[in-house]
């Protein structure tokens, strides 16, 4: 049974080389529903059973590698298989424009590698055995390289591409000696069962931190994020979305998955994780607010929600460390639940950007604005997904952050001076950051969709065709689900965090509170239905007028050149935030040499601290000093024959004078 | 802190007219004029030649139109037994005609066939007005600012003025609506939300006054919208706007 | 549950009202009348309606949803012995987030105008309720791990029965509620309704373009935020009596004291600096942080060594 699936998948996979270009999509769509049917049977027969579900799969260098499925394995293949399907419904429509420049060959190549992330994902997170977890994984890096460099006619793309795959290696190194490390000490094979054996014996937090930082990379913690950043704008925007979605995840999944054998030395692991994922969320949404691209903005977004997540798992690490099951599930739960619903509206986000890509030809958003009108679906869209990531009932991301709040108010009444104030601290950081979130995407919604326009650029949009719109609605659809609804995922995230947690208790118990959330979330509709009904009725009888916008009848000057502009709205941030934020403003002072000034101009951009202190400054430092030294490459081969023969003399005299 | 200035209010007492129907202002105010008797064809051309802005007119007999009249009592200054003016302040009125002081008229009166019922329905409670500056000297706008001070008060009515004309239920226009204006008045009026009243204050506004005949004047705004109150005076007093509003929404 | 409700709802009517009043009778005025705010009201939704060009559909929903989020929570909130509708715990955290869902839909409608006025109030609003959140969230954090509860009505029931020292925590975080409502309704010292000076407006110059039925409704939601504070400090002020006429009794005298001393606040002190309201903000974060110490103290009766 077994073989005959593994070989459909892979004539499947290779058959997309062998069609012409309209059906290559087809084709890979089809090996993906299958996929997903498949994954989706097995996630099925693992949460009716007590231990995982276990299914042996080949023997490899005298291991057995077998996929193990666990609530938490089952729970990430949904997040996978929703977000995957959403993506690849999306890219039919946006991929489009580029059939017509793109090679069959280029096309093919595209959807194959399409094809072996979503397949390398579901690997990823059903295998415990270490060697085949670790192709995987390196064949998860590799397949998304080559999703990102998709437009590699500009270099700026290729070099974002390479940033990726660099560093997606240093993780991958961190994890392998992690790996071995565990190996060696234990004596067993490499892989996660060792791990379990390591963590009993030996002190958790060092090779907890090698496996923090090598997945941590992935995630895209503070100050691991610098690929991410450069990665998310490049990337087309169908793969855009599905980074976000679910490869960063794969990072938290790596990180949970170690935790579920760790039971020693859980406070300090607890509050580390605390704090970066604290410092991730604001720094994130903090640097996201001073953006001009939009793609970017979302990238800095998406680190800003790992962040989230994070301070959620933290808490849970720390509940299981006091032995508090109340603030370890809902933490736990909460952190989770956020994996599915970021997953959902940042997807949900990055497909409608990669709409107003498409009809813009921009990712400047000070050269749109006006959009509302002429794309009035993708607007809603848009705003939708920007109130679920804002945290605002009634949508989802509400609900995961009620959990982790829930689980830190809980908790602090039964806590001491210390963890009482780090509790606190988490609340305040939570609330700080979805402030922060609001002001940050009632700017990007404003400047892009309202207003008037601001350039050219936005002459010929019009609405996306509605293959594009269609997956959006279902994503909408879950979004406002999960939100109006939470009490569906109760059982199902009681399931998932029971991995981890041995008493699951208090999230059952939180059923009153969920039907709670439903019902009022019920009579906010009520009240919006009576009123806009009422509203409806009255503009029948009342009198309405449509003019400009009042501007105190000043009639010198065209209005759209008097709206607020993105570094206008984020003025108060960049004061505040001067050091992080890194904003630098160019600009000529204007000079008193006539009557009437002379042109001048004003240009601001900003930079990432982490990135310029981190990366591009060794970088850069080190490439230089390597320039030096290539003045020994002269290409000439009779140097390289002296350097050769001097190396020989050299090594004769010091073993002559037996220094060596 | 605050002990200092309650103190200092009690110093004060009672800063506001208790009741602004019934005050009455210094004689020496120049407020409806009274014509004791008609003056003879000879004096009526002398009378003409004096007044400034034309307020004189002959149509149905002698009349002084306080619509165009600026108040500077010249007429009255040289002929005492025939024309004077009294301190009433109550001169506002909803019909231009009514404007027209003839012998034996002892008031200013208002058309209450004329309202138009939707004033009555909606603003009896509440009246919020945006002011409009169309190019005069203001006068009239200081005297408008001053109908809201702790002094007269109007806001004790609900009437107020407003910083936004989609809030506003009428327009107030000042001034004799130069052409520099009348682009913006029209946008001002378009920009405020039906039923709206149109109120002028001011000889300037109301006729034009001394400017009626200049070319920088451009009163076709008048033309298109009917006028729901005509409130005279150069400037017009506090009282008599104040008054002149509360009998067009029926208080 | 319905006579909590039943006031608050009256005294969302009436309080501007008293404010009005107030205000009046210090600047030695005559005043308006107590009911003139629900009379303009009325008026409003009345009226016709003037819609800019550039705005779509949004700003017309907008104050439809800005309404239905306050009234909402208002479902929330306990008035004395009588429980509110929906309480759980954790209500409050999703009290807060309502009320910040309303002010989203606000700040997106106020930027559908395209015009630099609404921008500028957006961009402060945005602003000044990012520094505000923490104040609520830390002063409900220390409450509850005072009284051991977690929903609005069971840490009000049980927060006099301990100590007397919670008094003093409680006129502290008193204090705090009433500077976080006057930021809230965009009031002295943060904003100036009265003044329509671009330099200073906040709140008022978010809803320039609004007309007729959404302005009466953004009229009622600001009387009604008023008085879901109200009812906030009531239940802070009052401790618990199981004699429901007393709490009948008392509940509209707290709401004329609190309405007076916004009176007076309004009337007494100047505007802060623009470019210092974010500090004043901030510093009322740090204050609500001593509440939280103190509380903190108060339960481990020892300093802040294990």
């Amino acid at each position: 049974m077994k073989e005959i699936i593994f070989i459909i998948i892979t004539f499947s996979a290779l058959g997309i080389f062998t069609l012409p270009k309209r059906s290559q999509y087809y084709q890979m769509l089809v090996t993906q529903i299958f996929l997903i049917v498949v994954t989706g049977y097995l996630m099925y027969l693992s949460f009716n059973r007590i231990g995982p579900l276990q299914i042996y799969l080949f023997e490899l260098i005298g291991n057995d590698v077998s996929l193990v499925i666990d609530s938490l394995s089952a729970f990430f293949i949904f997040v996978i298989n929703i977000t995957i399907l959403t993506g690849a419904l999306y890219s039919k429509g946006y991929l489009k424009p580029y059939l017509r420049d793109k090679t069959r060959l280029e096309m093919a190549w595209h959807y194959f590698n399409f094809l072996l992330l979503h397949i390398s994902m579901l690997m990823v997170v059903m295998l415990r055995e270490g060697i085949s977890f670790l192709v995987f994984w390196e064949l998860m890096s590799v397949a998304a390289f080559f999703l990102i460099i998709f437009e590699s006619d500009k270099q700026e793309n290729k070099d974002a591409g390479i940033k990726f795959l660099i560093q997606m290696h240093v993780a991958f190194y961190f994890i392998i000696t992690a790996f071995i490390i565990c190996s060696i000490a234990t004596g067993q094979n490499i892989g996660f069962d060792s791990l379990e054996q390591y963590f009993k014996t030996y002190p958790s937090f060092p090779v907890f931190l090698l496996f923090f930082i090598g997945f941590g990379i992935k995630a895209g913690f503070i100050p691991l994020h610098t690929w991410l950043i450069h990665a998310h704008p490049a990337a087309p925007s169908h793969i855009s979305g599905i980074m976000s979605g679910v490869i960063i995840k794969m990072g938290i999944y790596g990180i949970v998955r170690v935790l579920t054998y760790i039971h020693s030395d859980l406070m300090p692991i607890g509050v580390f994780i605390l704090i970066i994922s604290i410092i991730s969320g604001i720094f994130g949404v903090a640097i996201a607010i001073v953006q001009h691209d939009y793609k970017k903005l979302l990238a800095y977004h998406s680190i800003e929600n790992i962040g989230i997540i994070g301070i959620g798992i933290g808490i849970g690490v720390m509940g299981l460390a006091i032995n508090n099951p109340v603030l370890a599930s809902l933490g736990f739960a909460g952190g989770l639940l956020h994996v599915l619903n970021h997953a959902l509206f940042k997807s949900l986000l990055f497909y409608t950007a990669g709409s107003i890509y498409q009809q813009t030809h921009t990712r400047n958003i000070e050269n749109l604005g006006g959009l509302m009108k002429k794309m009035p679906a993708t607007a809603v869209l848009f705003l939708l997904g920007a109130a679920a990531i804002s945290g605002l009932p009634p949508f989802n991301g509400f609900i995961s952050e009620f959990l982790i709040y829930t689980g830190l108010f809980k908790s602090l009444m039964v806590s001491d001076s210390i963890l009482s104030v780090t509790l606190l601290a988490g609340i305040v950081a939570l609330a700080v950051i979805g402030g922060l979130a609001v002001f940050c995407f009632t700017k990007i919604f404003s400047i892009i969709f309202l207003g008037t326009v601001r350039s050219d650029k936005t002459r010929h949009s019009h609405e996306v065709r509605s293959s594009m719109l269609f997956p959006k609605f279902i994503i909408g659809i879950l979004i406002i689900a999960i939100g109006v609804m939470p009490f569906l995922m109760l059982r199902p995230m009681a399931f998932v965090a029971g991995v981890i947690v041995d008493d699951t208790s208090s999230l059952r118990d939180m059923a009153g509170t969920m039907s709670g959330i439903s019902l009022s979330l019920s009579l906010l509709i009520v009240f919006i239905g009576i009123l806009l009904l009422i509203k409806l009725k009255l503009s029948k009888v009342r009198h309405t007028d449509i003019g400009p916008t009042w501007g105190c009848a000043y009639t010198g000057s065209d209005p759209a050149l008097h709206q607020y502009s993105a570094t206008s709205y984020a003025e108060y941030i960049i004061m505040k935030a001067r050091l992080l934020v890194g904003v630098k403003k160019h600009f000529r002072y204007l000079t008193k040499e006539k009557i009437f000034p002379s042109e001048t101009y004003f240009k601001t951009e900003s930079s990432d601290v982490f990135d310029d202190n981190l990366i591009s400054r060794p970088v850069g430092g080190l490439l230089s000093f390597m320039e030096k030294i290539a003045v020994f490459q002269t290409g000439n081969i009779q140097h390289y024959l002296l350097y050769a023969i001097v190396f020989v003399i050299v090594i004769t005299i010091i073993s002559i004078f037996g220094i060596i | 802190m605050i002990i200092k200035e309650l103190k200092i209010l009690r110093q004060h007492g009672i800063q506001y007219v208790p009741d602004l129907k019934t005050a009455v202002l210094t004689p020496l105010f120049r407020g409806r004029p009274v014509i004791k008797e008609d003056p003879t064809d000879q004096e009526t051309e002398k009378i003409k030649k004096l007044c400034p802005s034309n307020a004189i007119t002959t149509e149905d007999g002698f009349g002084i139109d306080i619509g165009k009249c600026v108040f500077c009592k010249e007429c009255a200054l040289a002929y005492p037994d025939k024309i004077a003016f009294t301190n009433d302040y109550k001169i506002a009125s909803n019909d231009k005609n009514n404007l027209i002081v003839r012998k034996g008229d002892s008031e200013i009166k208002f058309n209450e066939n004329i309202v138009r019922p939707e004033v009555r329905k909606l603003f009896k409670n509440a009246l919020k007005l945006r002011q409009v500056s169309a190019g005069g000297d203001n006068s009239c706008e200081f005297e408008l600012y001053a109908a809201g001070n702790v002094n007269f008060d109007m806001g004790r009515y609900g009437i107020e003025f407003v910083a936004s004309p989609r809030h506003a239920d009428g327009i107030v226009i000042t001034g004799p609506i130069t052409e520099n204006m009348s682009e913006a008045l029209q946008i001002c009026w378009d920009a405020s939300p039906g039923p709206k009243v149109l109120i002028l204050v001011g000889t300037d506004a109301i006729s034009g006054g001394m400017f009626a005949d200049s070319h920088a004047v451009n009163r076709k705004f008048l033309e298109k919208y009917p006028v729901d109150l005509y409130v005279p005076g150069n400037p017009a007093h506090p009282l008599t706007f104040i008054n002149g509003v509360l009998r067009l929404i029926g208080k | 549950m319905g006579v909590g409700l039943v006031l608050i709802l009256i005294t969302s009517l009436i309080f501007p009202g008293i404010v009005s009043v107030v205000k009046a009778k210090v600047a030695a005025r005559k005043g308006p009348r107590v009911m003139q705010h629900f009379y303009d009201i009325i008026k409003l939704m009345k009226k016709g309606n003037v819609y800019s060009r550039t705005t779509g559909f949004l700003f017309q929903l907008a104050p439809i949803i800005y309404f239905s989020t306050l009234l909402t929570a208002v479902f929330f909130i306990p008035v004395g012995n009588y429980k509110a509708l929906f309480s759980f715990e954790g209500d409050f955290v999703m009290f807060a987030y309502l009320m910040a869902s309303g002010r989203f839909i606000m700040i997106i409608a106020a930027m559908d105008t395209g015009s630099g006025f609404e921008g500028m109030g957006a961009n402060r609003e945005a602003f000044y309720s990012l520094l505000a959140e923490p104040v609520f969230f830390i002063i409900m954090g220390s409450i509850a791990l005072h009284t051991g509860h977690n929903s609005f009505y069971d840490i009000f029931s049980s927060l006099y029965v301990e100590s007397a020292l919670t008094y003093f925590v409680s006129a502290l975080s008193i204090y705090l509620i009433f500077w976080l409502s006057m930021i809230e309704n965009s009031r002295l010292p943060v904003d100036d309704p009265n003044t329509h000076l671009e330099l200073t407006m906040v709140h008022e110059v978010m809803v320039l373009d609004h007309s007729g039925f959404e302005l009466g409704l953004i009229q009622l939601a600001g009387g009604l935020k008023f008085a879901i504070f109200g009812s906030l400090i009531f239940n802070l002020v009052l401790p618990i009596q199981n004699n429901y006429f007393v709490q009948l009794a008392f509940f509209p005298i707290v709401q004329i004291i609190y309405a007076v001393l916004v009176a007076f606040v309004e009337s007494f002190r100047a505007r802060n600096k623009m470019m210092r309201n974010a500090q004043w903000i901030i510093t009322l974060s740090a204050l609500s942080i001593v509440v939280f110490l103190t509380i903190l103290i108060i339960h481990e009766k020892v300093g802040m060594l294990p």
